[in-house]
């Protein structure tokens, strides 16, 4: 379980200190570690999402860069776990709460977001290592540059290891063709270069067709990414939790998953849709139901 | 592209690598000066520095407008999203309280230069021989302290081994020197294999303040100067040596951890950029307009640092060294007896007579009389002045 999260502001004169935080086991994050964390993300590594080892604790962070660039400050977001703890695809769920938090900089903001919102993201993520989704053993989303930078969401099996990321990653700036692999470039705001990328084991043109109806939604929110998959290739093992009360309990029924919900609405496509819109209003989560 | 108003020359910036610009100075069609890799804040000193070579000098408020005019071309307003905006009007109410009384000091020098132990020695009260155990600085270790409410300096401690050197000159760059108000550079007196390296380090610290900041502090300490025989020969080798290429003002001590020279430096560093200096040199002022009194000092009690003073340079630091022997014997007489709870302290020799007051729970008013001989009369009026010189002083916190 993780032990808590922290927002870092980095001022011109006062250098990087911590603004709020929320643990549920008492973390000490020393001086050392502030500034070690800051000039990672602000150095040369110059990476949006760095992890970080410190005494018995790891760290998973983003980095705001240049969000803020008319005050010269920056902010870095990132949830502390026990050393020995694994957790993917947390790149995403960090970059589109930082800018919730730093709306509001209070502990009890992060104590919302890592409370409510945090486990049940982990539950998703946990979810498809263990499901194995019928015909696609790897789907992945990265980006870069010039270079391979991160590798925002990965579901598969075997992941290809991050050290062959990068001759991989330019392999598809080029366009070239890879054996066994599809994959679509996104149109991202602020984010060139992303692709959402597709092991095949079926027919090429149903692949076609995944890439193409996962990344029309995906462009509409590339935060939700993770529940975006699960709502089109996880329907039946998932369901939908409310975080504002605003669903009947009908709805929310847990012995109804979301392929159940969907089946049962008028316009299938409509309600999908609407599944969407919630989700990125925040006013529900997808969680699964087994 | 836009015309320098009063001359021949044309300026214009386009977009360079990681959110830098590239500046072009123009000279009837044909470009004289390109340099890439600008921050928003140097354009202005870099284009003045340039027409300066020419020998023009124009307004800043003229050149700061046209370089708003460009980057207008260059990024408009509409280009900043609602999220961008919104992040940033926030991010800056987080940091309201970073009053501009909190001043940026950049410590650098070359490795083993002796940056932390200086900082421990004044700021963290450590004995000369408990510095041996101070460890090599990993990056930046930034410190923050109060100097008795007169001063509040924010210390970057820049690691001086080469990888991190190699970060502050790469991506580092801007959010070490901007906003700083001095630049405190170490060398190590001892070390004269490095003593060009650290020249060249030095020039380019120089280069970075002046680019960001529009009037920096510049001071050089020549450190561990107890191991150098002549040490007026190497302060006035130094001087040439490390002005060669600047004409802005350079400060230069020369310090060591074993005497009182660190305190004076810093007392000197200190008063420079506290906002408060000038109307504390007046109180003080009136004080020693007092018949009977020969100087007197503002000091800081717990690291001893000299906030305020009307001695010269030597005689201070005679008094610097007073105090902070008197510091480290108070600490040894008794654990109860610390030197910041003293209320009042009298020292009468046949010569002289010395009285210290409390000032705030920070603060101690140390006042030097001409003579030992006063009648008492003549005394209580000299403590009462003293006393509404602390007053003053005190109530410049309260405001």
């Amino acid at each position: 379980m993780p032990l808590g999260m922290f927002l870092l502001i980095h001022d011109e004169v006062l250098g990087p200190e911590i603004k709020c935080s929320y643990y549920i086991k008492p973390v000490n994050l020393s001086k050392e570690f502030i500034s070690k964390l800051y000039m990672s993300h602000a150095g040369f590594e110059s990476s949006s999402h760095i992890e970080i080892k410190f005494e018995d604790f790891k760290s998973i962070s983003c980095f705001t860069g240049n969000l803020a660039r008319r005050t010269q400050k920056e902010g870095i977001m990132g949830i502390i776990f026990e050393e020995d703890e694994e957790y993917d695809n947390l790149d995403l769920f960090l970059e589109r709460h930082l800018d919730e938090v730093i709306q509001n900089p209070k502990d009890e903001t992060l104590q919302e977001i890592f409370s409510q919102k945090l486990p049940n993201y982990l539950k998703l993520s946990n979810l498809f290592q263990k499901v194995e989704i019928e015909g696609i053993p790897e789907i992945f989303l990265i980006t870069g540059n010039q270079e391979f930078k991160s590798r925002l969401l990965s579901i598969s099996e075997n992941s290809i290891p991050l050290s062959k990321m990068n001759d991989f990653y330019k392999k598809i700036v080029k366009n070239q063709k890879i054996p066994q692999y599809q994959y679509i470039e996104l149109n991202l705001e602020n984010r060139d270069n992303s692709f959402l990328v597709l092991k095949n084991k079926g027919s090429s043109k149903e692949d076609d067709n995944i890439l193409e109806t996962i990344k029309f939604y995906v462009e509409k929110d590339i935060y939700y990414s993770l529940e975006i998959l699960a709502l089109l290739l996880l329907t039946t093992v998932t369901r939908i939790t409310d975080f504002k009360q605003n669903l009947s309990k009908k709805d929310l029924s847990k012995t109804r998953t979301v392929l159940q919900r969907l089946q049962q609405s008028n316009d299938y496509y409509k309600e999908f849709n609407n599944i969407i819109l919630d989700l990125i209003k925040g006013n529900i989560a997808i969680i699964p139901s087994l | 592209m836009k015309k320098i108003p009063g001359t021949m020359y044309h300026f214009g910036l386009t977009n360079s690598i990681r959110e830098t610009l590239s500046i072009n100075i123009w000279y009837r069609n044909k470009i004289v000066f390109e340099q890439t890799g600008i921050f928003k804040e140097e354009i202005l000193n870099i284009v003045k520095n340039y027409l300066e070579s020419k020998n023009l000098t124009i307004p800043n408020n003229r050149l700061e407008w046209i370089i708003k005019e460009e980057l207008k071309d260059l990024s408009p307003e509409s280009d900043i999203t609602f999220i961008e905006g919104t992040v940033s009007e926030i991010l800056g109410e987080f940091q309201k309280k970073t009053s501009e009384d909190i001043k940026k000091i950049v410590l650098m020098g070359l490795s083993n230069a002796g940056k932390t132990c200086i900082y421990e020695r004044v700021f963290e009260g450590k004995k000369p021989w408990e510095l041996m155990q101070s460890k090599a600085t990993k990056g930046i270790d930034y410190k923050k302290y109060e100097v008795g409410e007169i001063s509040k300096p924010m210390i970057w401690d820049l690691g001086g081994q080469q990888q991190y050197l190699d970060e502050y000159h790469g991506p580092l760059r801007k959010s070490i020197f901007q906003k700083a108000s001095v630049l405190l550079y170490v060398i190590d007196a001892s070390d004269a294999d490095r003593f060009e390296d650290a020249k060249e380090e030095f020039e380019w610290a120089v280069d970075q303040m002046l680019a960001f900041n529009a009037d920096p502090k510049l001071n050089v300490f020549l450190h561990k100067i107890d191991l150098i025989k002549d040490k007026k020969e190497l302060l006035t080798y130094f001087k040439n040596f490390l002005s060669q290429k600047i004409s802005h003002k350079i400060n230069f001590y020369t310090t060591s951890v074993f005497d009182e020279s660190l305190f004076t430096a810093w007392s000197g560093i200190i008063r420079e950029i506290s906002p408060k200096s000038t109307y504390i040199k007046s109180v003080l002022k009136s004080l020693k307009d007092q018949e009977g009194v020969k100087d007197v000092v503002l000091i800081e009690k717990t690291s001893g640092l000299a906030c305020g003073s009307t001695l010269n340079e030597n005689e201070e630091e005679i008094v610097i060294g007073m105090i902070s022997l008197l510091i480290v014997t108070c600490d040894k007489v008794t654990k109860n007896m610390k030197f910041e709870d003293f209320i009042e302290f009298r020292l009468k020799t046949k010569a002289n007579y010395l009285l210290i007051t409390d000032v705030t729970a920070d603060l101690m008013l140390v006042i030097i009389l001409e003579s030992p001989a006063f009648e008492d009369q003549k005394l209580k009026e000299i403590e009462a002045v003293g006393r509404e010189v602390a007053i003053q002083i005190k109530n410049l916190w309260s405001e």
